[in-house]
């Protein structure tokens, strides 16, 4: 080691108080920076990426943020339903693969997606274990929900109750977990993936219960050739088994049932060009591009970055004037000292060079606990993308 | 440094024709040190006295390199340090010169052992170099009596073992010359003698010339040579013992 390289390390050694400060205050300054970059970067880069990877979402009019947000990070909101029959005439058109959403339901707080299995396979989710939910009142597990909660397959889930005050329903469905997802890294890991026809069990539009015949006569309003009419006091099944699930039917018109947007995927970018301008040209439902829609919002986002980052700027060239007040103050009680060493034989400006290495060594120190603790931020800091 | 600069005899030091002056910020009439001759070889003590002003701490600084004449030769180990740069002065300085302060001028955060090696770290030394001149130092630490106190910071010593400390530092780099401004001024009477007997064993045992400033005149009979600084100009220097 260097004389005065030497000489600079025993000054910070035996100073270690307000070395330790420096450091503190240095590496404080400069984690603060280094980790809202990094996290903006790693935010920009998982958000960008999981909408490039969607090509098209089509739902009911109205802002297209809530549609994107909710279609690609199942973030809650009031989206205005769009119908089943609407997907069956996409999907008559063939220019794509369509996926159907619904997400208006939340298990132990985690968001039911209710979807097809093609949904699974266009993410690239394979079960770790179990299946996928294929049946009504199975669910699949992201890998964090199973986690958080403890889940394997085999094992149930409560729906959280929506209708609290309807006591002709069950309060929840117990729902089978089929499966449990590896960690993928995405809003994936935190939802619970379900058939789209038991989010419409959720909702209350399909429903099952004892046979016409062996309902309580008590509880029979009327009767007629081809309907019975019965008492709200008939209590629904609040769980779909092998014996029950026959007996899960619809009311109304089936065509009406609710989804609450549709992917698209589109067999070439003409199919998905073409696809986009024909529903919106048609105005009843409109189809957005998530790329886009993204980067609207994350320059939106990153202008109040860059404010951010000024801040940082500032408080980076406020520490760095405070250290520099300190170097200089420690020049002047250590006057004595550089003039013993000058007349010793230091070289000219070794006044100067043991300042700027003991600086030099606070800041190599403060960059390294201010990397240290960036790298420790980014691995233990809540997965924000994933629960965006 | 030139080549002419250095001798390959060792030499103690050898100032000739030296003219020195400067302008005093008190208005006052400038100042001026004129030193006709003035040689000390290898392992001779000489004791410099004269009164406040006269130019003592100049003479020294000037044998040391730290002044430059505006005239005349200053060599020290057969090196002519006024023709070098102000760099290879330094150099030198460390390699051919050891300095005892009044103030002894410690490093508070380094131990008595790094303290020693001060003139060896400050030059740039290799790990060898450092490596035998760690064991010149324990050697100087036990022959000035401080084997035992070398991992003690420079607070943790008494006035007389920083003194020592001083002396191993002065004398680690094996100089051609130990100069001493006032090194007993801040010593008892006792601790004084005993620290001028120990500077004039350990340079003499090392060939080193000494020159000490001081003021104490019940130690002048310990030098090869006393010499009066307000006579240098009539070419003093270079008379015979206890002039």
């Amino acid at each position: 080691m260097s004389g005065i390289l030497y000489l600079a390390w025993r000054h910070a050694a035996a100073h270690r108080a307000r070395t330790s400060l420096l450091v503190a205050c240095v590496a404080l300054a400069l984690w603060v920076p280094w980790t809202a970059g990094a996290l903006a970067g790693q935010y920009d880069q998982a958000l960008r990426s999981r909408a490039a990877e969607t090509p098209l979402i089509i739902g009911a009019p109205g802002n297209r943020y809530d549609l994107t947000l909710a279609a690609l990070y199942f973030r809650p909101s009031q989206l205005e339903t769009i119908p089943y029959q609407e997907l069956e005439r996409l999907q008559e058109g063939g220019r794509a693969t369509f996926i159907p959403l619904h997400m208006r339901f939340t298990a132990r707080g985690y968001p039911i997606v209710a979807t097809s299995v093609e949904y699974a396979e266009f993410r690239g989710l394979q079960p770790a274990e179990g299946r996928h939910a294929l049946r009504l009142g199975e669910v699949a597990l992201g890998a964090d929900v199973a986690a958080a909660l403890g889940l394997r397959a085999g094992d149930a889930l409560l729906s959280d109750p929506t209708e609290l005050y309807d006591i002709s329903r069950p309060p929840a469905l117990k729902m089978r977990v089929a499966g449990v997802y590896p960690p993928a890294g995405t809003p994936d890991d935190g939802a619970v993936f379900c058939d789209v026809r038991t989010a419409w069990v959720l909702e209350g539009i399909a429903h099952g219960h004892a046979p016409a015949e062996e309902i309580d006569e008590a509880l029979v309003l009327s009767r007629a050739d081809e309907s019975v009419a019965v008492s709200g006091a008939l209590m629904e099944y609040a769980e779909v088994t092998e014996e029950n699930e026959g007996s899960f039917h619809y009311h109304g018109d089936t065509a009406l049932l609710p989804l609450s947007a549709v992917l698209a995927l589109p067999a070439s970018r003409k199919d998905g060009t073409l696809l986009k301008s024909a529903v919106n040209a048609e105005g009843s439902f409109q189809a957005v591009t998530p790329a886009a829609v993204i980067g609207d919002l994350l320059g939106v986002v990153f202008r109040i970055k860059a404010f951010f980052d000024l801040v940082g700027v500032f408080l980076l060239g406020t520490t760095a004037l405070l250290v520099s007040l300190v170097f200089l103050l420690s020049s002047r009680l250590r006057g004595a000292e550089m003039r013993t060493l000058d007349r010793i034989g230091a070289p000219r400006r070794v006044g100067a060079g043991l300042i700027g290495i003991e600086a030099a060594l606070v800041l190599l120190l403060a960059g390294a606990l201010a990397g240290g603790a960036t790298a420790a931020t980014l691995r233990w800091l809540p997965d924000l993308v994933s629960t965006f | 440094m030139s080549s002419d600069a250095a001798s390959p005899l060792r030499t103690g030091a050898d100032l000739r024709g030296v003219s020195f002056a400067y302008s005093r910020t008190d208005g006052t009439r400038p100042f001026r040190l004129e030193i006709e001759e003035l040689c000390l070889a290898p392992g001779e003590a000489a004791a410099v006295i004269g009164p406040s002003g006269s130019g003592k701490t100049t003479l020294v600084h000037l044998c040391a390199g730290i002044l430059v004449p505006k005239t005349g030769e200053v060599s020290v180990g057969g090196v002519r340090l006024d023709r070098l740069s102000d760099g290879e002065r330094r150099r030198e300085r460390a390699r051919q010169v050891g300095l005892v302060f009044q103030e002894f001028e410690l490093l508070d955060y380094l131990s008595a052992l790094d303290n020693i090696l001060v003139p060896l770290r400050i030059r740039g030394a290799n790990r060898a170099e450092l490596r035998s001149g760690r064991a010149r130092a324990t050697e100087l630490a036990a022959a000035v009596g401080i084997a035992d106190l070398l991992g003690r910071l420079p607070a943790q010593l008494s006035q007389g073992e920083r003194q020592r400390v001083a002396i191993a530092r002065a004398l680690v780099t094996d100089p051609a010359l130990v100069l001493c401004d006032e090194p007993t001024g801040n010593l008892d009477p006792e601790a004084a003698s005993h620290a001028v007997d120990l500077l004039l064993q350990q340079a003499r045992a090392r060939g080193a010339a000494l020159l000490m400033v001081t003021h104490d005149h019940g130690l002048l009979d310990r030098f090869d040579r006393v010499i009066d600084v307000t006579t240098l100009a009539r070419g003093a220097g270079s008379g015979g013992p206890n002039e």
